[in-house]
């Protein structure tokens, strides 16, 4: 084999062999694209770029009338770079002892005039024995946490001219012929501007509720976090917002390169909502609600206003009152919307729904007449009912006006257990309001299966039965409107864009109205119960401008032991409430009033001490709406709704 | 002079295998620039001046006969092992003496230049040998290999180094060498290269226990991001471009120079980032029609110094070319091997050219055996 031919075989020997050594590196190169892990993936993806969150504003919150009751406020945080400052080049070198001294006094007197502090009274300390992790000094100090954008604005000037005026100086020092003084100042100013540069804020958010107590506890209280409580935590999804996102591009060193356009989402700010409840209605709530708690000695009370036509709440009150302000020291008892969330028995102003029921399936007329025994009776089962006043015969409205337990188990007996389980159940009692809040209690309706002749005389005076202030507001409600049970709601309308506000009703659909008794029923019951106020048991809290109908309830606290307890009910301890609605002759209000536990000194019937709060929370409102009075003192008008 | 040029020009385009040599470089060099205007432009700039600077010794080595060149090539062969000892006098760059500084911020790597040279005097000393075919004849160009190599073994240099065996080996066998004898010496290598291993430096050592055990697939991924952090980048970013790539505008790891030595050593992951799967097959198969084209310039070439001179830079080229993928893809040991037209570099450049110009030399004249006759071929 010459050369050349040898040469000629390795030739190809060589090129076969060299293309198969090549196809086996791409061969690896296939192999890495396939196994490459998602973390390595991540990491790739986390190296090159760096999401920065752009916070969105949460939503305010305002009352009907426009009044912010929650809103967000944009607060700065102070922070400084202890290196920074004594370091004039911004090294990353560590502070030794007398910078940190330096350091520390060159903040003190640049902050001192801007705090509006002596210095002397100002002191920061830079700990230069904090280290991160990896050993390097700390270059983060807080200076002051939450200064509002008044102070920061401030700060930004004074930095400002300090950098102009240090500048100024040094250009007159030259031509000058006093330098020394010149220079020194320079120097000071060069100092001081220096100091700030080595100053920064961070931006954050903070809740604030200006109306402090008043709606507090319907409003609710949130943080950085989101909605906590009440309204703040039920509409957190609306409140909140979107957070926007920028993409930065962050080189090895982990500085920011670019920012990417196209991936730029804007923040998506919360949304406004505003309430039903008016900040003026919600006072007199409030006011008549804790006068009247305090005037009794009670533990607590709620108070509810409602418009009985589209079910919008005017005021939701529950004492002792919530300032959402001061969140982290409130009793988280006062935190709670009793007024949705704790059924009670309701006694008494349970009657009316009864009266209706028996009225409208035409079981008793208002003209019927009942025994009532002198207070004291057995009904069908041996079960004593008393009454706290005796009374003899009673037409059926005087039992209901005189608020007789032997009448109205009368009436319930005609009725017998399915009809008046279904009056519970019509007058939506052990359903759920539907109202837009957290914890909206269904109340407390016992199974028709375990009903029994003890429930039917039971329930037919509001025991054995437990309902929330909102429901039973709400049932009363349909004696003002003509027989429709409406579903309460709080939320008015919602600000979906600025300057652009949707109804809540065309967002969360149409409130539910649905008509359960007749409007002769109503107009009935209506007359039935004015005459509470005219011979009945709030005769002391008749108003001198309208007519209004009302119903009074005393029950006794269940379960406890004390006192001489009758059927396991406390001899002493009552929730005393009233319901009211007016005017008369054309309907526009109902309230509602629960005095917990009042202090029997002072009188302990709903017609003591709940009904002239409700009646004057309705009438003040009345007021403020500007409704026509309607009463007509001492006339014969007045009189003759008490005929017979 | 001019019309000389003009002459040789065209001679070197009116012959076949000239052409695939021609185009692969100019792809070569345009993805060399694609691929540094990614990873790092200022470099791109420079890679530009380097390639006209290459192009024009290219054209310069076709004028004389290489016959003439061969004359000169044990004085080159001289000239180079000063170089190689003067450049230890210098001041160490990243560890390393490796260059001359020049005015200009311009380096000049003297085992670049030891590469040809040293091709040209194995060539010029084995081109009428027949000892070759003897044990005892390999004796001296074994002697001759390892003065250069023990050099820059010395800078340190191991991967370039390693490079002066590998041509000699390929040349030896083209030299007419007994494939039983050539059989010895790798056996001899491979039994003493364990031995050598103690002598190496520590990261040396390192990251060649890494290659182990990555081959065994035993790597922990930790480790590894903290022993060889460079390969893991490269790795990374290889798999990161997937089948056709990620672009020059996905492949935003490169911009940001997270692959170390991107634009030098690691150029090849650059590519398979940028272009894929797809970009690394083409650029593989250019180096393979390349070497295919030196292969057969070699093959038809009587004259057997330019033969010998064809095998040896031709091998030296695709040796190079394999070591670094080789290390790139994880397969190989992290040494200082650039890729040749594609890393970004001056003196590898310049010197990958010359090689092609030497190549392109050879195949114009490789039918006339004489210088005599050459000059009438041209008239």
């Amino acid at each position: 084999m010459d050369a050349l031919k040898r040469t000629q075989w390795l030739a190809s020997t060589v090129l076969i062999g060299t293309a198969i050594l090549l196809a086996g590196l791409l061969g690896r190169v296939l192999w890495i694209q396939r196994h490459i892990t998602d973390e390595e993936r991540d990491r790739i993806a986390r190296q090159n770029t760096a999401i920065m969150s752009l916070p969105a504003d949460r939503g305010t919150i305002r009352l009907a009338d426009g009044t912010e009751a929650a809103a967000s406020v944009r607060m700065y945080n102070l922070f400084a770079d202890p290196a920074f400052i004594v370091d004039p080049e911004g090294k990353l070198s560590p502070l030794k002892g007398e910078d940190i001294k330096k350091a520390e006094d060159i903040l003190v007197e640049a902050l001192a005039p801007l705090i509006g502090k002596p210095p002397q009274d100002l002191h920061f300390q830079i700990d230069s024995s904090a280290t991160y992790p990896d050993g390097r000094p700390r270059r983060f100090l807080w200076l002051a946490k939450e200064v509002d954008d008044d102070f920061h604005n401030r700060f930004m000037e004074y930095r400002k001219k300090l950098h102009e005026d240090s500048r100024e100086i040094a250009r007159t020092a030259a031509k000058t012929k006093d330098k020394a003084t010149r220079e020194a100042e320079s120097e000071k100013a060069k100092v001081l501007a220096h100091a700030l540069d080595g100053v920064g804020f961070v931006k954050s958010m903070k809740r604030v509720y200006p109306l402090g107590e008043l709606g507090g506890s319907l409003i609710g209280f949130a943080n950085n976090d989101g909605g906590i409580d009440a309204l703040e935590h039920q509409l957190d999804f609306l409140l909140r917002g979107r957070a926007g996102q920028m993409f930065v591009l962050k080189d090895a060193s982990r500085r920011t390169l670019l920012i990417e356009d196209q991936k730029y989402t804007a923040p998506d700010d919360g949304r406004n909502v505003w309430l039903t409840v008016d900040t003026v209605t919600q006072g007199i709530a409030q006011e008549e609600l804790e006068k009247a708690v305090k005037e009794h000695g009670a533990v607590s009370g709620t108070a509810i206003l409602l418009d009985p036509f589209t079910g919008r709440i005017l005021a939701m009150a529950n004492y002792p009152f919530f300032d959402p302000s001061h969140f982290s020291t409130a009793d988280p008892e006062s935190r709670r919307n009793r007024s949705i969330t704790d059924p009670y028995e309701p006694g008494s102003i349970f009657k009316p729904f009864v009266m209706a029921w028996a009225i409208e399936k035409h079981v008793v007329r208002p003209t019927d007449i009942f025994d009532c025994h002198f207070g004291s009776w057995y009904d069908p089962t041996g079960r004593l009912v008393r009454d706290t006043h005796g009374y003899g015969l009673l037409s059926a409205q005087d039992v209901l006006v005189k608020s007789s337990n032997i009448g109205m188990t009368q009436v319930g007996w005609r009725m017998g257990i399915p009809t008046l389980y279904e009056a519970v159940n019509t007058f939506g009692f052990g359903q759920r309001t539907g109202v837009e809040l957290p914890g909206d209690e269904k109340g407390l309706v016992r199974p028709l299966a375990v009903w029994n002749k003890g429930t039917l005389t039971s329930v037919s005076f509001g025991y054995e039965i437990g309902a929330t202030p909102l429901q039973l507001v709400r049932a009363y409600g349909t004696f003002a409107n003509g027989g429709y049970l409406v579903s309460p709601r709080v939320i008015h309308a919602v600000e979906d864009e600025p300057g652009h506000t949707v109804p809540w009703t065309d967002l969360a659909g149409a409130p539910i109205q649905k008509q359960i008794i007749s409007t002769a029923t109503c107009d009935t019951m209506r007359k039935m119960m004015e005459n509470v106020y005219i011979y009945g048991t709030a005769k002391t809290a008749r108003s001198h401008l309208y007519r209004f109908f009302g119903k009074t309830g005393t029950a006794h606290i269940a379960g406890k032991s004390s006192g001489d307890a009758e059927h396991g009910y406390s001899a002493n301890e009552y929730n005393s409430s009233f319901l009211c609605g007016g005017p008369m002759t054309d309907p526009r209000l109902v309230a509602i009033v629960t005095i917990h536990k009042p202090n029997l000194k002072n009188g302990y019937y709903g017609g003591t001490v709940a009904a002239p709060a409700a009646t004057a929370i309705v009438e003040r409102s009345l007021q403020y709406m500007q409704v026509a009075p309607d009463q007509v003192e001492d006339t014969v008008a007045s009189r003759r709704t008490t005929g017979h | 002079m001019l019309k000389r040029l003009r002459e040789i020009i065209y001679k070197v385009l009116s012959t076949r295998a000239a052409w695939p040599i021609l185009i692969c470089i100019s792809l070569l060099c345009v993805a060399s620039i694609l691929a540094l205007e990614l990873s790092s432009p200022d470099r791109a700039d420079r890679q530009r001046l380097f390639i006209t600077a290459g192009t024009i010794v290219l054209i310069l080595s076709l004028i004389p006969h290489f016959q003439v060149i061969g004359r000169a090539s044990y004085v080159l062969f001289g000239v180079s092992i000063l170089l190689l000892v003067g450049v230890l006098a210098m001041d160490p760059i990243k560890g390393a003496r490796r260059w001359f500084q020049l005015p200009g911020d311009f380096q000049l790597q003297a085992s670049e230049l030891a590469k040809i040279a040293f091709v040209m005097a194995m060539a010029w000393y084995l081109r009428y040998r027949r000892n070759v075919r003897e044990l005892t004849g390999l004796i001296i160009p074994l002697m001759l290999t390892f003065v250069p190599f023990a050099l820059i073994v010395v800078e340190p240099d191991l991967g370039t180094a390693l490079l002066f065996p590998l041509v000699l080996y390929a040349m030896l066998i083209a030299a007419g060498a007994r494939f039983r004898h050539m059989l010895i010496i790798a056996l001899i290598a491979v039994i003493a290269l364990p031995g050598a291993y103690p002598l190496l430096n520590q990261y040396q050592q390192r990251r060649i226990q890494t290659v182990v055990l990555r081959v065994m697939g035993k790597s922990d991924p930790k480790q590894v991001l903290k022993d060889d952090y460079q390969l893991h980048q490269s790795l990374t970013a290889i798999g990161s471009g997937g089948a056709t790539g990620q672009g020059s505008e996905g492949a935003q790891h490169i911009k940001q120079g997270l692959l170390p030595e991107a634009y030098t050593d690691f150029i090849f992951a650059v590519i398979c980032t940028q272009w894929g799967f797809v970009g690394g097959v083409v650029v593989l198969l250019l180096y393979l029609a390349f070497f295919g084209a030196a292969v057969e310039i070699a093959a038809s070439t009587k004259d057997p110094f330019g033969r010998l001179m064809v095998i040896g830079l031709s091998s030296l080229i695709i040796f190079q070319t394999l070591i670094n993928i080789a290390m790139t893809v994880g397969l190989g040991p992290v040494v200082g091997i650039s890729l040749p037209f594609l890393s970004y570099g001056g003196s590898s450049l310049v010197t990958s050219m010359l090689a092609a110009g030497l190549l392109l030399n050879v195949s114009v004249r490789r039918q006339s055996k004489s210088v005599g006759s050459l000059e009438s071929t041209l008239r």
